[in-house]
């Protein structure tokens, strides 16, 4: 998708939080400054899932030996817009028609190992949408939809859309 | 600060930051010198009221149809957001979004967010998962032995899932995902 950053605001302090908007290459970056400037940085973006039987190639989410259809408004897209030692944000899209789109953001502080973080449903997608594992390393987080596995892994400066199908 | 009062560094180092902040709300600031005198994190009811004042900017800066979510994380109560916008009001809107939540809750949300706090949430919750993980991993055929710590026991089991074309693992199946990410029942 690609989309642009804002390109307004200059760099704030936010006493634990120093975000910055940058103009030039489009991104957002926020470090914690609170205590561990030192720490390196923890990027997780996070991703919608759904709840059972993601990899089945056959689209078969429920098991009931149907193939769902995939329709645009099931579709999800991800991107990180956070990122800060030990924390991170996430930032959930989902097509809702015409050029409309629905969201969801949300921090998450110091997320524990192998561990799966959830979102509430967006509006207008399918309820059974849920979040990415923080593998515990380097900005890695398992993601899957309700159709497919994926991972991701990015580095801070990827702040374009990525898709789910 | 009352003598005796030993305020979570969290907390004083989230209200050093939004004094420095030139245009935090004057309730944000209020809410964390309320917590450094007491030598308290900021409580669930002031967090929920300084993310409603959040809110309440979103939708005066435009951003529609906003909704409040709530998570836990180990336990602690934490907020988020979800709304709408047009592709061409996108930036705009996430501006608005994270711009208000600085304004009116961000500090309360990092001082609320103690490393200490969490880990040790954390680390109560792994302990007790543990066994049972170690106990369904050899069930599914892949045992780590009694004495694998947690990080060894959640390694194998996402190894296992992936062996198995599942997302739904032993993380799942005994409860620690819930106990990690859900409300606290206890």
């Amino acid at each position: 998708m690609g989309l642009a950053w804002p390109s307004a605001p200059s760099a704030k302090s936010q006493g634990g939080l120093m975000k910055r908007w940058n103009q030039g290459d489009q991104r957002v970056v926020a470090a914690r400054t609170i205590s561990r400037v030192s720490v390196g940085f923890l990027v997780v973006a996070v991703g919608l899932i759904g709840a059972a039987a993601a990899a089945r190639a056959d689209n078969d989410c429920n098991g009931d030996g149907r193939a769902v259809a995939i329709t645009t408004t099931w579709h999800a897209d991800i991107r990180d817009i956070w990122t800060g030692c030990d924390s991170f944000a996430i930032q959930l899209r989902t097509y809702a028609g015409g050029s409309a789109y629905n969201y969801a953001y949300r921090h998450v502080d110091y997320p524990a190992v192998n561990t799966t973080y959830s979102t509430s449903s967006i509006l207008g997608s399918a309820p059974s949408w849920r979040a990415c594992t923080y593998l515990g390393s380097y900005p890695t987080a398992n993601c899957t939809s309700a159709q497919y596995s994926w991972r991701w892994s990015t580095w801070y400066n990827d702040t374009s859309w990525k898709r789910f199908d | 600060m009352t003598a005796d009062a030993k305020v979570p560094d969290s907390v004083a180092l989230a209200l050093e930051g939004a004094r420095r902040d030139t245009d935090v709300s004057q309730a944000q600031l209020e809410v964390l010198r309320e917590a450094v005198e007491h030598g308290r994190y900021p409580t669930d009811s002031e967090y929920r009221s300084a993310y409603d004042a959040a809110v309440e900017c979103m939708v005066e800066s435009g951003v529609a149809g906003v909704r409040v979510d709530e998570y836990w994380n180990a336990g602690l109560l934490q907020l988020g957001v979800s709304y709408s916008a047009s592709i061409d009001g996108e930036q705009r809107a996430t501006v608005a979004v994270v711009e208000c939540e600085r304004v009116h809750v961000d500090y309360i949300r990092s001082a609320r967010a103690s490393e200490e706090l969490i880990r040790a949430a954390q680390e109560a919750i792994m302990n007790e998962f543990l066994p049972a993980i170690r106990e369904c991993l050899a069930v599914r055929g892949f045992p780590v032995g009694q004495d694998a710590d947690f990080r060894t026991a959640s390694s194998a089991d996402l190894a296992a899932n992936e062996a198995e074309g599942t997302t739904t693992g032993c993380m799942e199946s005994t409860g620690y995902t819930n106990a990690m990410t859900g409300e606290p029942t206890r």
